[in-house]
């Protein structure tokens, strides 16, 4: 099947279930991609400048549908669907890649989540990949636990995305703050900051305020050396897990909480895939991977990608109830995914959509 | 006539000189006819001819094909990499540098990455801007950087005095090379824990395509490495005789192994010392780890030793040259 029939089915098989299209711009100002990005994104975006402004050709259609629907103002939720080339760099050049998918925005029910993930297994099934395994994780539970353990959203995305172990290092080596009062740590913070005034030596573009702050942030987020083992104990858990369709209870049982809202989370995640097996999604098609990274960390919310035999990421996506605030100041709560098509096309491509989990 | 290569080599800059050094005390002695010409030979590599380039063209020249091997810096390699290079030794041993991130030392809530990626979120939230960067390694900072999950910043390219940017206000903090740390705290900048880019130190480099597709290139190559590697191995031995008393070499063997130290490469060389009168005596010949040199000494002084001389030693040539081998894997050639 040619590119432009495959976009084209794809298209009317959205459509039939409510999805109208949305034109996405090709090339957006680079901010709108780099402020939930992870690594891989932002290292490999097509950027260039004009101007003195920087611009990137899109790497994917989400953070531009969310910014249409922001702009609008719209009221109600929506269903958008879109397809076409998202770009990355290599060598110095774009490449393309082909990319469809579906956004709900504005719709915060657990049947919203239901939905998409089920839609994404129709349009599997429809392209004839009906054998693929959907992995579940969760992005909120993780973050949620992250923040009963003291740590800021910050630290949190740092400990999702960045290096764990550097990242728990660095959170033990942050002075807390009581050591500041007497020591001789505190001298030398007056000295230089003394220093800077009398001498005019360089503050880096930052005010004595903004350190200030600095130095109370990175305080709040100490963490002493049992801390950090209890830690990464969970860490490690929540990073080994992997279960069938029936196995949340046990992880749930692994959590180091077990608060009010770890409770909603697991009752909400629970009641999503029962949804789903109840929708006719296999049981045995269903792996529960609470980890699963995808390469943006905007994700809020129960997480998703199809997998096929080799492999291969056909489908992903997930909730991202934050993206709004990050990009207009308004919240909307968000769900959608994104087909990677080069994986349907018959001439084999070079893809970056290999399995993250 | 036998085909012909070339060999780039720093014209100038902090590694030019000490590359004479290296290969001159490694047997590889570079003349240069005349001392304006930017060219020169080696009389044990007569199939190469040698190349005087600045740092970053000798990466260039190697990456086109114009020179099939070279000695530059690793940081100019990585900063400037491309597909068609094939790093052929990368601790050559001197030239040491690293690349560093450094901050303004009024930043005392910044010691480490992650202190970083916050104040870059700050500086993005409270200034709505990127944090500005000056280096003249745009591309090993922006993959560093993106890697520790810091976004938000803007590269400011700059040629020399990069550490003067925060001070005069073009750039808030600066990623650059350093070997003492003493030009950063002269400016009042300072390096963060987990910021250092890249260990940097000078390195020999090839055109894959070039030793693939060339059996002469590659016969060449083999000779400079043999050389190479047998110089730097040998730059951590000693060579040690002494003179010791006992009934048979046996015995005398015997007591030299006691001390782990004095075992040798493979074991001590035992020869009789023939014309002393009265007790028997033997020259002990054994080669030692630099570092254990003193206690080596101190060892066969214990059991009876004189005259103990360590010479150092010029090479050490193993079974083949190791580096050569993993250049062999590494086109996957066979040998």
């Amino acid at each position: 099947m040619h590119a432009l029939n495959l976009r084209k089915q794809l298209a009317d098989f959205f459509y039939q279930r409510g999805y109208t299209w949305l034109e996405v711009d090709l090339v957006e100002h680079a901010d709108l991609f780099l402020t939930r990005a992870s690594a891989q994104i932002a290292e490999n975006l097509y950027m260039f400048e004009k101007d003195g402004v920087t611009f990137a050709l899109r790497p994917e259609f989400t953070a531009a549908a969310m910014s249409h629907y922001v702009r609008g103002a719209y009221q109600t939720p929506i269903r958008w669907q879109f397809s076409g080339y998202i770009f990355q760099e290599k060598h110095g050049k774009p490449q393309q890649m082909l990319s469809a998918g579906i956004e709900l925005l504005g719709d915060a029910a657990l049947q919203a989540d239901v939905e998409v993930i089920a839609l994404a297994a129709q349009a599997l099934a429809h392209l004839g990949k009906s054998e693929s395994t959907l992995y579940l994780g969760h992005v909120g539970l993780h973050r949620h636990i992250l923040r009963q353990f003291g740590l800021d959203a910050f630290v949190a995305r740092m400990l999702t995305h960045a290096s764990q172990q550097l990242t728990l290092e660095m959170l033990v080596q942050s002075s807390p703050i009581s050591t500041l009062n007497t020591t001789e740590q505190t001298s030398h913070i007056l000295n230089v900051l003394l220093d800077s005034t009398r001498y005019g030596a360089t503050m880096g573009g930052r005010s004595r305020h903004d350190i200030v702050n600095g130095i109370l942030a990175r305080s709040a987020q100490h963490i002493d050396e049992a801390a950090a083992q209890t830690l990464k104990g969970y860490l490690d858990t929540w990073t080994a897990f992997k279960g069938d369709a029936h196995s949340l209870p046990t992880l749930t049982a692994l959590l180091p909480f077990s608060d009010e809202t770890t409770q909603a989370f697991c009752n909400r995640w629970q009641a999503t895939i029962d949804a789903l097996l109840a929708q006719g999604i296999a049981a045995e098609h269903i792996t529960l991977q609470p980890n699963l990274a995808h390469s943006w960390d905007y994700y809020t919310g129960c997480v998703f990608a199809f997998v096929d035999d080799n492999g291969t990421v056909l489908a992903n996506g997930g909730r991202y109830d934050e993206l709004g605030y990050i990009v207009g100041g308004i919240e909307v709560p968000a769900t959608g995914f994104a087909l990677h098509l080069e994986h349907f096309l018959p001439r084999p491509t070079t893809s970056s959509h290999q399995k993250e989990a | 006539m036998s085909e012909m290569f070339t060999l780039a080599l720093p014209s100038k800059g902090v590694i030019a000189e000490p590359t004479d050094t290296f290969l001159k005390e490694a047997g590889l002695k570079v003349s240069k006819p005349n001392p304006r010409q930017y060219t020169g030979k080696i009389s044990r590599l007569p199939a190469l001819n040698v190349l005087f380039q600045r740092v970053k063209d000798v990466v260039y020249k190697v990456a086109d094909g114009t020179a099939q091997l070279g000695i530059t810096g690793l940081d100019v390699v990585q900063e400037n990499w491309s597909d068609n290079l094939i790093i052929l030794h990368d601790k050559l041993g001197y030239g040491h540098c690293d690349l560093v991130v450094a901050v303004p030392e009024a930043w005392v809530d910044v010691e480490n990455i992650l202190d970083l990626a916050r104040v870059a979120q700050d500086v993005r939230d409270t200034y709505r801007r990127n944090l500005r960067i000056a280096t003249t390694f745009p591309n090993l900072t922006k993959q560093f950087f993106h890697k520790h999950h810091i976004h938000h910043f803007t590269i400011v390219k700059s040629e020399g005095a990069i550490e003067a940017a925060p001070t005069i206000g073009y750039a808030d903090i600066i990623v650059d090379l350093t070997q003492s740390g003493t030009t950063l705290r002269e400016n009042h900048l300072k390096p963060i824990r987990g910021g250092t880019i890249t260990a940097s130190q000078a390195c020999l480099i090839g055109n894959r395509a070039a030793l693939r597709a060339s059996s002469a290139l590659r016969e060449s190559t083999r000779l400079m490495l043999e050389y190479i590697d047998a110089s730097l191995s040998g730059r951590d031995y000693y060579q040690l005789t002494a003179d010791i008393r006992g009934d048979s070499p046996e015995q005398v063997t015997a007591r030299v192994l006691e001390n782990p130290t004095t075992r040798g490469l493979l074991a001590p060389t035992i020869s009789p010392i023939h014309g002393t009168t009265g007790d028997t005596w033997y020259t002990v010949t054994l080669t030692i780890k630099q570092s254990v040199l003193l206690t080596a000494v101190e060892h066969l002084r214990t059991i009876g030793g004189k005259h103990v001389i360590a010479l150092p030693v010029k090479y050490v040539f193993y079974e083949q040259s190791r580096s050569f081998k993993a250049l062999l894997e590494a086109l996957n050639l066979a040998e």
